[in-house]
């Protein structure tokens, strides 16, 4: 009887576990962001990880882009020699 | 559960790499040690009739001590491990106090789906039946010291890094946690008496017998988690979320304690005096301090939408030298906790 009481509590909290850290996946991919920050947030912290997985998102949806790469303007030149 | 908790790595080499901050070990073991200690305090209590309450923790379930040695088992492995990979361990660590904080979380969703399925006893529109069955301290202290865990985890994951600035934290959440968990705790706390210690018959209401009170507590353990997450991430946004649900929360607890003190004083005056103590009603001095809680969290509430006040912040720079060795903040809110548990165990030791 032990055990099972043993294996069912462990099992109903890894469900728990398991299942808001899909949620928080499923959340974040949308948001596109890192995929080991929404599997720990999820796992860590169940429904409120859901909620903080939805503001990191809006907040990186909103946020100004970190880097600016600009692409050189001149047309790419053919068989160009760099030792010239 | 932020920047003061972290030790500044220097990688002195030619390449000018940024310091790693990594958070300090010592915080993290007392909070997992703290949530341990909650789950040997009340998790569930039961009140009979008679003014009795019998209380029951983890250990009392079947295989209740070899899922706690589990647990520990599994925090101790990773706080080994944090002393070579500190993000690594603390993250071990912090999984396996989560899983006791969520049995925590869930044995008190259990109870309320378990109280529902009594037959009602209802005298005033109150029933007795809920008011039988209630939420233990042990478990607020689990799931409070299991989440600032993860926290200090979460805060160093990109992108929530951005938003948790490593030399302050705001004051405004900070403060409105302190009503806010107020409250929530004492949620199952007694805030009134049907008849008296003198005769054996004695009902006692706790907030959490009150028509609603399960939506409510989910509700004020939301507003702990967004009030949380607006430590962690300073952005306008999360404080104002977090205001938002502030100010639904406190009119709601409001109105319950205006209800109660109401319908209180109604019943007392309407019944007989001959039927004497057996139906005297007391308003006890808990349900006044969660009413004035109420009204603080509903002015914290407020101001998260002043900008001037949404920019307050309480410096945790590290500490200076204290003899030949620096301290860190996080240090010091690890002695004082672990300070508080020593106390909590010698006391119980001495009762």
């Amino acid at each position: 009887m032990g055990i099972l009481t043993y294996l069912a509590v462990f099992g109903m909290t890894l469900i728990w576990i398991i299942g808001w850290m899909g949620i928080s996946m499923i959340v974040g991919s949308i948001f596109k962001l890192p995929l080991k920050t929404t599997c720990l947030i999820g796992a860590l912290l169940g429904p409120l990880g859901f909620m903080l997985t939805l503001i990191a998102g809006f907040l990186e949806e909103n946020a100004e882009p970190k880097f600016i790469g600009a692409a050189p303007s001149t047309s790419a030149v053919v068989d160009w020699d760099p030792f010239s | 559960m932020s920047s003061q908790f972290d030790s500044e790595v220097i990688v002195s080499d030619n390449y000018s790499a940024p310091p790693v901050s990594q958070p300090r070990l010592l915080l993290p073991i007392i909070l997992a040690v703290l949530a341990i200690q909650g789950s040997l305090l009340p998790w569930i209590t039961i009140r009979e009739f008679n003014g009795d309450a019998h209380t029951y923790n983890l250990l009392d379930v079947k295989a209740g001590t070899s899922i706690l040695v589990t647990i520990s088992a599994f925090a101790i492995v990773g706080a080994v491990i944090a002393v070579f990979k500190r993000i690594t361990g603390l993250t071990i660590m912090s999984l396996a106090i989560a899983s006791l904080g969520w049995m925590a979380a869930i044995s008190g969703a259990l109870l309320g789906i378990l109280g529902s399925l009594l037959p009602s006893v209802n005298i005033a529109g109150l029933d007795l039946t809920r008011a039988s069955v209630g939420q233990g301290s042990g478990v607020t202290i689990t799931i409070v010291a299991s989440f600032s865990l993860a926290f200090i985890i979460v805060r160093q994951l990109p992108p929530l890094d951005l938003y948790s600035p490593k030399s302050h934290l705001s004051l405004l959440p900070i403060i409105a946690l302190i009503p806010l968990i107020f409250i929530a705790m004492n949620m199952h706390s007694e805030w009134m008496t049907l008849g008296s210690e003198e005769t054996n018959y004695q009902a006692i209401i706790a907030g959490d017998s009150l028509y609603g009170s399960g939506l409510l507590v989910l509700a004020l353990w939301m507003n702990v988690g967004a009030w949380i997450s607006a430590v962690i991430i300073q952005k306008s946004l999360v404080a104002k979320f977090a205001g938002v649900i502030s100010i639904l929360v406190s009119i709601v607890v409001a109105v319950y304690v205006i209800f109660l003190w109401v319908g209180g004083n109604a019943l007392s005056w309407l019944i007989p005096s001959t039927v004497d103590n057996w139906a005297k009603i007391t308003i006890e001095p808990i349900s006044y301090l969660v009413g004035f809680s109420a009204v603080a969290l509903l002015i914290i509430g407020c101001l998260s939408f002043i900008p001037a006040v949404q920019g307050r912040s309480l410096g945790i720079a590290e500490r200076g030298k204290l003899g030949n060795t620096r301290v860190h903040t996080s240090d010091i809110t690890a002695a004082i906790l672990g300070g508080v548990l020593l106390v909590g165990v010698v006391y119980k030791l001495a009762i």
